[in-house]
């Protein structure tokens, strides 16, 4: 509903219960239920507590969903952020083994993590020209590689002092310390991309980015910050990662990029930029993690899985095209 | 179609045993020489991987080694009574050793009146691995039993499987101490150091170069069985007419060993 100037960039749309319940977000959030639902009844073990438990693995990616999103939303795009983890995870391993108190090893991690989004960052913004896709399927070969070296022959660094690792991976009750700070961080990322100039300015950016440039908004240092914040993240999830394996090794965070990439597509965040809402990416990662675990608990064969899954992003890409071309009908058809 | 790739090659280097054979002048005439030597690699190659298929499960098929495995393993993952559920956890899918093993397990579970769970991870990693493992301890199965795609990263699932009251084995590749009670070997090392060495003197005739063709540099398994191969060669004099030429490493993929197999052939001829 734009204003009398037509020019209003989402301010404050009118909320009604109906409209949220139609908006892709509303349906997300139903189907959320309804796979739960549908999970309760096939699976005799899928409670709160079972679930909870199963989670921190998909967790530890959920985290690189929030600045995925926004890279996204910018019309921009990440996939090295996998060799990320796998490279902060290894870091990790070396420096713990090294005899690093732990919080070294969290520095070493995030550290390790923010300078591989730093470069991603500079890349991006040095040669705007290039495609970031291509950017950054350079830096994934790069990063992996450098991760594969530090790890050896062996192809794989286990921890030998698991203690600092073990506490991070306890829990409240059945809830998981991760799981607080992937709420926590949801709610940040969130708040900033819905009320806050920066994110405001990235839609703006994803929607015309020469435009957004000469209204005054800084186009380079905004995917400098977003690809840093994202290898940040990174090194966050490595941590979590690594609580739950005690090693690195060379497939460690593999996919996580398409995973991530997926998450946010199924929430709704076009992959050209400028549409979606954050919202919706944190309840399709929850769907998909409950689905993967209610299908797991009944030994569904992880390939069937892993098709249903592609069968969905697809449907998820397709539908808001095809209201998106229903509802430019009507109001063409509204206006004339 | 690995199969395929490798019984031709195993053939192949039948058929070019027999002409060494038909050649009938021995090491004098070049032609014959360099073939018996040529065929001696091949099987020297087909041999370790079919032994590591033992481990892998990947290089080569057929080896009689993988049907008592997998006795082995069904035995072990079954052990008490009938009417549990017991779970085997590949290392991916597609891997023919391991399916192998699955389907002895299986067969011994049910002969024991249990029910038997065979899951195979998405991917062919330790974290794929977990998933299906925290999914098993959610089911309160009896036992896993796991060959495992990493020694150390599935420690930590497997240790939440044994305080949820599960019995965790290995089987093939194994995991380290602390995360299992029992490991199954598939065979001695140094029983395989023997018996691939003594197929090496067979086929070469007790001289010429050979080499070998591994799985991974990284396989543990296939890694002591060559080291066991060098200390019995080094240590009788009978092999001392054989030259270890080069160990190579198809890496597991099916393209890999035809190419290394190309270079063995053209290494040897000059």
């Amino acid at each position: 509903m734009a204003g009398k100037s037509g020019r209003t960039i989402s301010a404050t749309p009118e909320k009604t219960l109906k409209k949220a319940l139609l908006s892709w977000e509303g349906m997300l959030f139903v189907l959320f239920i309804a796979v739960n639902i549908f999970c309760v009844c096939i699976s005799p073990v899928y409670n709160l507590t079972n679930v909870l438990r199963e989670m921190p693995k998909y967790l530890a990616e959920i985290f690189l969903l929030f600045p995925m999103a926004y890279i996204l939303l910018m019309g921009e795009i990440d996939i090295s952020v996998g060799s990320t983890v796998c490279l902060a995870a290894t870091m990790a391993c070396l420096a713990s083994n090294a005899g690093l108190p732990f919080i070294g090893v969290i520095l070493v991690s995030l550290i390790v993590g923010t300078i591989c989004g730093m470069i991603n960052g500079f890349l991006a913004t040095a040669f705007r020209e290039l495609p970031t896709m291509i950017i950054t399927l350079g830096t994934q070969i790069v990063f992996r590689g450098i991760a594969e070296i530090a790890l050896g022959d062996g192809g794989s660094i286990s921890v030998t002092n698991t203690a600092g690792f073990s506490a991070i991976a306890k829990r409240v009750g059945p809830v998981p310390y991760v799981f607080f700070l992937v709420i926590i961080c949801a709610v940040i990322f969130t708040v900033i991309a819905e009320r806050r100039v920066f994110g405001r300015n990235l839609y703006a950016i994803g929607s015309n980015a020469k435009t957004a440039f000469y209204s005054g908004v800084k186009v380079n240092r905004m995917l400098f910050i977003s690809y840093s914040v994202l290898g940040l993240l990174a090194g966050v999830s490595a941590l979590f990662l690594t609580s739950a394996t005690y090693a690195a090794n060379t497939t460690t965070g593999k996919g996580f990029e398409m995973d991530a990439i997926a998450m946010a597509v199924f929430g709704g965040i076009s992959t050209a930029g400028g549409k979606g809402k954050l919202v919706g990416g944190i309840i399709s990662a929850f769907t998909i993690t409950c689905l993967r675990v209610g299908l797991g608990q009944i030994n569904m064969n992880p390939q069937v899985i892993l098709i249903i899954l592609g069968a969905l992003l697809i449907c998820a890409v397709l539908l808001p095209n095809i209201s998106q071309s229903i509802s430019d009908k009507k109001k063409k058809a509204s206006r004339a | 179609m690995k199969k395929k790739v490798l019984s031709a090659i195993l053939s192949a280097a039948m058929a070019v045993t027999l002409l060494a054979g038909c050649g009938g002048g021995g090491s004098s005439s070049e032609a014959p020489s360099s073939a018996a030597k040529e065929s001696s690699a091949a099987s020297a190659a087909e041999e370790p991987s079919a032994a590591s298929s033992a481990d892998e499960g990947s290089a080569a098929e057929g080896s009689a080694t993988e049907s008592s495995a997998a006795e082995g393993s069904a035995t072990e993952g079954g052990g008490a009574a009938g009417g549990g559920t017991y779970a085997f956890v590949s290392k991916s899918a597609g891997n023919p050793f391991n399916e192998r093993e699955a389907s002895g397990f299986e067969e011994a579970v049910q002969a024991l009146g249990g029910t038997a769970i065979i899951q195979h991870p998405e991917a062919a990693t330790a974290d794929a691995q977990i998933t299906v493992i925290q999914s098993l301890i959610s089911q309160g199965v009896d036992s896993i039993c796991v060959a495992a795609n990493d020694e150390n990263a599935l420690q930590a699932a497997l240790e939440d499987a044994a305080a949820a009251g599960i019995k965790v084995c290995s089987v093939d590749s194994t995991v380290n101490v602390a995360s299992r009670l029992t490991h199954v070997n598939q065979a001695g090392v140094t029983e395989i150091g023997q018996s691939l060495m003594d197929a090496v003197y067979d086929i070469a005739g007790g001289e010429g170069q050979w080499a070998v063709l591994s799985a991974t540099s990284q396989a543990a398994n296939q890694n002591a069985w060559i080291d066991s191969m060098k200390e019995i060669m080094a240590a009788d004099d009978k092999y001392a007419n054989l030259e270890l030429v080069e160990v190579a490493y198809g890496d597991d993929g099916p393209r890999n060993p035809q190419t290394r197999h190309r270079l063995f052939c053209r290494t040897i001829r000059t």
